[in-house]
């Protein structure tokens, strides 16, 4: 079980993705939600270079939510209509007592996590870890909810390896 | 492909907010379930517990028992 070999920011990470995937309504947890919870944990290497170029909680949320109600008005559906229609009821909040799965998406990048830390010699799984293995996945929702905020895989892995060594 | 997991989170949310509005309005579960074209008992287990805990005791505008 890669659980145990979790450092202590990249499991509180993980704890505080299920919480955003479940207020923004993911019915499984994806590699946005991810990056969410590095976010929204704030602690650790990776936290430390997003902050650095200026990626906030608000913000990555903010587009998040951009690219789903995009996604809507794609194929001709508004989501402000249909809240103004369902008025205060409508919540895309995942209910409490319904579990959230990783998605496949999800599960791969914690498998690149665990080998990243290997290959890198590091005795520990940590934030930076998975923050390298989300930016491989070029096509996933995460590096395009940080290509809307400006940065590029390239200047993150930058980041995240200055951090490292400062 | 976005766009299709995008509706399906929004139809769940959309079926969740309407089936409350009408037991908040006053229309019992065999009504809702019938309006779906769904059975009592999956419209009941669907969404009672979710909505009671929402209106503790009786909720504003509806009249009568459980339906």
């Amino acid at each position: 079980m890669i659980f145990n070999r979790f450092a202590r920011e990249a499991r509180r990470s993980v704890e505080a993705a299920l919480q955003e995937a479940r207020m923004l309504g993911h019915d499984s947890l994806g590699d946005e939600d991810l990056l969410l919870g590095i976010l929204r944990a704030d602690e650790g290497i990776a936290a430390e270079a997003l902050a650095s170029l200026g990626v906030t909680l608000e913000d990555a949320r903010g587009e998040s939510e951009a690219m789903f109600s995009g996604a809507l008005a794609s194929i001709g559906i508004s989501l402000e209509d249909i809240q103004r229609e369902a008025g205060d009821a409508f919540d895309l909040r995942i209910p409490d007592k319904r579990r959230i799965p990783f998605a496949p998406g999800a599960k791969q990048v914690l498998e690149r996590a665990v080998r990243t830390s290997a290959t890198l010699g590091d005795n520990y799984l940590g934030t930076e870890h998975i923050l390298l293995a989300i930016l491989e996945n070029e096509d996933g929702a995460a590096v395009r909810i940080l290509a809307r905020l400006g940065v590029s895989p390239e200047m993150l892995e930058e980041g995240l390896f200055a951090a490292r060594s400062g | 492909m976005e766009a299709v997991v995008a509706l399906r989170r929004t139809l769940e949310a959309l079926e969740a907010a309407q089936v409350e509005n009408a037991f908040v309005a006053g229309w019992s579960w065999a009504r809702i379930a019938e309006v779906l074209g769904v059975s009592r008992q999956a419209v009941h287990k669907k969404h009672a517990a979710r909505i009671k805990s929402r209106y503790p005791g009786k909720p504003p505008g509806r009249k009568g028992g459980s339906g």
